[in-house]
Protein backbone atom coordinates (compact mmCIF):
# COMPACT_ATOMS: atom_id res chain seq x y z
CA UNK A 1 0.00 0.00 0.00
CA UNK A 2 1.54 3.33 -1.05
CA UNK A 3 1.21 6.24 1.80
CA UNK A 4 2.26 9.50 1.96
CA UNK A 5 5.82 9.63 3.83
CA UNK A 6 7.79 13.07 4.71
CA UNK A 7 10.90 13.89 2.31
CA UNK A 8 13.90 12.42 3.99
CA UNK A 9 17.09 14.88 3.39
CA UNK A 10 20.05 13.65 5.45
CA UNK A 11 24.13 14.79 5.02
CA UNK A 12 26.72 11.78 5.85
CA UNK A 13 30.38 12.11 6.14
CA UNK A 14 31.92 11.14 3.04
CA UNK A 15 33.74 7.97 4.40
CA UNK A 16 32.44 4.35 4.01
CA UNK A 17 30.46 4.24 7.12
CA UNK A 18 28.16 6.28 5.77
CA UNK A 19 26.85 4.03 3.26
CA UNK A 20 25.13 1.83 5.68
CA UNK A 21 23.45 4.45 7.31
CA UNK A 22 22.29 5.88 4.06
CA UNK A 23 21.37 2.72 2.77
CA UNK A 24 19.41 1.47 6.24
CA UNK A 25 17.82 5.21 6.45
CA UNK A 26 16.33 4.65 3.02
CA UNK A 27 15.61 1.24 3.22
CA UNK A 28 13.22 2.53 6.31
CA UNK A 29 11.84 5.38 4.25
CA UNK A 30 10.89 2.95 0.99
CA UNK A 31 9.43 0.85 3.26
CA UNK A 32 7.29 4.04 4.90
CA UNK A 33 6.10 4.57 0.93
CA UNK A 34 4.67 1.00 0.74
CA UNK A 35 7.99 0.15 -1.52
CA UNK A 36 8.41 -4.32 -0.77
CA UNK A 37 9.98 -7.16 -2.48
CA UNK A 38 11.94 -6.87 -5.13
CA UNK A 39 12.18 -3.40 -5.52
CA UNK A 40 12.81 -2.62 -2.28
CA UNK A 41 16.19 -4.78 -2.54
CA UNK A 42 16.91 -3.10 -5.43
CA UNK A 43 15.86 0.71 -3.86
CA UNK A 44 18.72 -0.86 -0.84
CA UNK A 45 21.55 -1.81 -3.84
CA UNK A 46 21.31 0.97 -6.12
CA UNK A 47 21.58 3.74 -2.75
CA UNK A 48 24.63 1.48 -1.58
CA UNK A 49 26.34 1.63 -4.91
CA UNK A 50 25.20 5.24 -5.48
CA UNK A 51 26.64 6.54 -1.90
CA UNK A 52 29.50 4.46 -2.21
CA UNK A 53 30.53 6.00 -5.77
CA UNK A 54 30.29 9.37 -4.36
CA UNK A 55 32.91 8.23 -1.62
CA UNK A 56 35.32 6.49 -3.63
CA UNK A 57 34.87 8.88 -6.50
CA UNK A 58 34.35 12.34 -5.17
CA UNK A 59 36.85 11.73 -1.51
CA UNK A 60 39.43 9.26 -3.14
CA UNK A 61 42.40 10.55 -1.17
CA UNK A 62 39.92 10.49 2.38
CA UNK A 63 39.51 14.37 2.28
CA UNK A 64 36.80 15.84 4.46
CA UNK A 65 33.08 16.50 2.44
CA UNK A 66 29.38 15.21 2.72
CA UNK A 67 27.27 13.45 0.85
CA UNK A 68 23.87 14.76 1.06
CA UNK A 69 21.01 11.79 0.19
CA UNK A 70 17.40 13.21 -0.49
CA UNK A 71 14.25 10.82 -1.03
CA UNK A 72 10.62 11.90 -2.10
CA UNK A 73 7.83 9.47 -2.96
CA UNK A 74 5.09 11.51 -4.71
CA UNK A 75 3.04 10.84 -7.65
CA UNK A 76 3.56 6.82 -7.77
CA UNK A 77 7.66 7.67 -8.38
CA UNK A 78 10.42 7.15 -5.47
CA UNK A 79 12.92 9.67 -6.46
CA UNK A 80 16.71 9.17 -5.08
CA UNK A 81 19.36 12.01 -5.13
CA UNK A 82 22.22 11.52 -3.81
CA UNK A 83 25.19 14.35 -4.47
CA UNK A 84 28.66 15.10 -2.97
CA UNK A 85 30.80 17.94 -3.45
CA UNK A 86 33.91 16.16 -4.38
CA UNK A 87 36.52 15.72 -7.25
CA UNK A 88 33.93 15.81 -10.32
CA UNK A 89 33.17 12.84 -12.60
CA UNK A 90 36.63 12.16 -13.88
CA UNK A 91 38.36 11.46 -10.66
CA UNK A 92 39.57 7.84 -10.16
CA UNK A 93 39.46 6.29 -7.20
CA UNK A 94 42.91 4.64 -5.40
CA UNK A 95 40.61 1.60 -4.75
CA UNK A 96 39.85 -0.35 -7.86
CA UNK A 97 36.47 -1.61 -8.83
CA UNK A 98 34.18 -3.62 -11.15
CA UNK A 99 32.81 -0.42 -12.82
CA UNK A 100 29.83 -2.93 -11.88
CA UNK A 101 27.96 0.48 -10.02
CA UNK A 102 26.55 2.48 -12.61
CA UNK A 103 24.79 -0.78 -15.14
CA UNK A 104 23.78 -1.90 -11.91
CA UNK A 105 22.13 1.73 -11.33
CA UNK A 106 20.78 1.41 -14.20
CA UNK A 107 19.21 -1.96 -14.90
CA UNK A 108 17.86 -2.03 -11.34
CA UNK A 109 15.99 1.41 -11.73
CA UNK A 110 13.65 3.01 -14.03
CA UNK A 111 15.86 6.19 -14.71
CA UNK A 112 19.20 7.40 -14.21
CA UNK A 113 20.83 10.56 -14.54
CA UNK A 114 24.63 11.43 -13.42
CA UNK A 115 26.22 15.02 -13.81
CA UNK A 116 28.30 17.35 -12.49
CA UNK A 117 27.29 19.76 -10.15
CA UNK A 118 28.54 23.60 -11.37
CA UNK A 119 30.04 24.33 -7.62
CA UNK A 120 31.63 20.74 -7.84
CA UNK A 121 30.97 17.44 -7.31
CA UNK A 122 28.94 15.23 -8.75
CA UNK A 123 24.92 14.81 -8.24
CA UNK A 124 23.16 11.43 -9.43
CA UNK A 125 19.60 10.66 -9.86
CA UNK A 126 17.73 7.48 -9.26
CA UNK A 127 13.97 6.77 -10.38
CA UNK A 128 11.80 4.14 -9.63
CA UNK A 129 8.30 3.39 -10.88
CA UNK A 130 5.72 2.38 -7.93
CA UNK A 131 3.29 -0.59 -8.76
CA UNK A 132 -0.24 0.46 -8.06
CA UNK A 133 -1.91 0.56 -4.93
CA UNK B 1 26.62 1.29 12.40
CA UNK B 2 29.69 0.82 11.91
CA UNK B 3 32.53 -1.39 10.17
CA UNK B 4 32.01 -3.91 12.14
CA UNK B 5 28.42 -5.02 10.44
CA UNK B 6 29.63 -7.94 9.29
CA UNK B 7 30.36 -11.03 10.66
CA UNK B 8 33.03 -13.95 9.89
CA UNK B 9 33.40 -16.65 11.36
CA UNK B 10 36.31 -19.02 10.69
CA UNK B 11 35.82 -22.61 10.38
CA UNK B 12 38.73 -24.76 9.90
CA UNK B 13 38.63 -28.93 9.14
CA UNK B 14 41.48 -30.67 7.60
CA UNK B 15 42.78 -28.54 5.03
CA UNK B 16 39.55 -26.65 4.02
CA UNK B 17 39.11 -23.15 5.83
CA UNK B 18 35.44 -22.32 5.39
CA UNK B 19 34.52 -18.16 6.33
CA UNK B 20 31.11 -17.87 6.97
CA UNK B 21 29.73 -14.41 6.25
CA UNK B 22 26.81 -12.72 7.97
CA UNK B 23 25.63 -9.23 7.65
CA UNK B 24 26.61 -6.92 4.98
CA UNK B 25 29.51 -6.90 2.97
CA UNK B 26 30.05 -3.28 1.36
CA UNK B 27 32.93 -0.62 0.77
CA UNK B 28 33.33 -0.57 4.61
CA UNK B 29 33.47 -4.26 5.24
CA UNK B 30 35.17 -5.40 2.35
CA UNK B 31 38.93 -4.60 3.80
CA UNK B 32 37.87 -6.74 6.95
CA UNK B 33 36.79 -9.75 4.92
CA UNK B 34 39.88 -9.23 2.80
CA UNK B 35 42.11 -10.15 5.81
CA UNK B 36 40.20 -12.56 7.24
CA UNK B 37 40.68 -14.07 3.41
CA UNK B 38 44.57 -13.35 3.61
CA UNK B 39 44.84 -14.48 6.79
CA UNK B 40 43.28 -18.43 5.90
CA UNK B 41 45.26 -18.45 3.19
CA UNK B 42 49.05 -17.61 4.95
CA UNK B 43 47.45 -20.49 6.87
CA UNK B 44 48.28 -22.96 4.43
CA UNK B 45 44.21 -23.73 3.62
CA UNK B 46 44.33 -26.10 0.41
CA UNK B 47 40.91 -24.94 -0.26
CA UNK B 48 38.88 -21.91 0.95
CA UNK B 49 35.53 -21.83 0.95
CA UNK B 50 32.76 -18.58 1.87
CA UNK B 51 29.76 -19.35 2.68
CA UNK B 52 27.31 -16.84 1.51
CA UNK B 53 24.48 -18.36 2.59
CA UNK B 54 23.55 -16.09 5.35
CA UNK B 55 24.65 -13.09 4.09
CA UNK B 56 21.94 -10.22 4.35
CA UNK B 57 23.72 -7.87 1.84
CA UNK B 58 25.79 -7.39 -0.85
CA UNK B 59 26.86 -4.84 -3.45
CA UNK B 60 29.30 -4.57 -6.16
CA UNK B 61 32.33 -3.73 -4.36
CA UNK B 62 32.06 -7.35 -2.47
CA UNK B 63 31.34 -9.17 -5.72
CA UNK B 64 35.23 -7.28 -6.35
CA UNK B 65 36.18 -8.51 -3.31
CA UNK B 66 35.38 -12.32 -4.21
CA UNK B 67 36.62 -11.89 -7.71
CA UNK B 68 40.28 -10.43 -6.04
CA UNK B 69 39.78 -13.50 -3.65
CA UNK B 70 39.51 -16.33 -6.34
CA UNK B 71 42.18 -14.81 -8.25
CA UNK B 72 44.45 -15.10 -5.62
CA UNK B 73 43.54 -18.80 -4.69
CA UNK B 74 43.93 -19.29 -8.48
CA UNK B 75 47.64 -17.62 -8.37
CA UNK B 76 48.38 -19.52 -5.26
CA UNK B 77 46.73 -22.68 -5.98
CA UNK B 78 44.42 -22.98 -3.52
CA UNK B 79 40.92 -24.45 -3.92
CA UNK B 80 38.28 -21.91 -4.18
CA UNK B 81 34.46 -22.23 -4.01
CA UNK B 82 31.30 -20.44 -3.07
CA UNK B 83 28.54 -21.49 -0.62
CA UNK B 84 25.42 -20.19 -2.95
CA UNK B 85 23.56 -16.78 -1.28
CA UNK B 86 19.88 -16.23 -0.37
CA UNK B 87 17.46 -13.78 -1.40
CA UNK B 88 18.75 -10.51 -2.56
CA UNK B 89 22.70 -11.20 -2.75
CA UNK B 90 21.01 -14.12 -5.00
CA UNK B 91 20.00 -11.47 -7.17
CA UNK B 92 23.18 -9.59 -7.72
CA UNK B 93 24.91 -12.47 -8.87
CA UNK B 94 22.18 -12.72 -11.24
CA UNK B 95 21.46 -9.43 -12.66
CA UNK B 96 25.29 -9.34 -12.71
CA UNK B 97 26.03 -12.38 -14.78
CA UNK B 98 28.35 -13.49 -11.92
CA UNK B 99 26.48 -16.95 -10.79
CA UNK B 100 27.60 -18.65 -13.47
CA UNK B 101 30.81 -17.03 -13.70
CA UNK B 102 32.00 -17.81 -9.99
CA UNK B 103 32.04 -21.83 -8.50
CA UNK B 104 29.39 -22.60 -6.68
CA UNK B 105 29.20 -25.69 -4.33
CA UNK B 106 26.40 -27.81 -5.90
Amino acid sequence: VRRAVAPLDHSYSGDASSVSLARADVHRFAIAAGVAGEQLDDVRLCVSEAVSNAVLHGYPNGEAGLVRVGVVATDGKLLIHVSDDGCGLRAESPTPGLGLGLPLMAKLSDGLVVRERAPGGVELHLRFELAAS
Amino acid sequence: MSASHLDIQEVAAGGRHTLVLKGELDIASVLGFHRQFVDACDQGAQEIAIDLSDLGFMDSSGLYALLAARRICQQQGVGFVLTPPQGMVRRLFEVTGMLDELPFAA
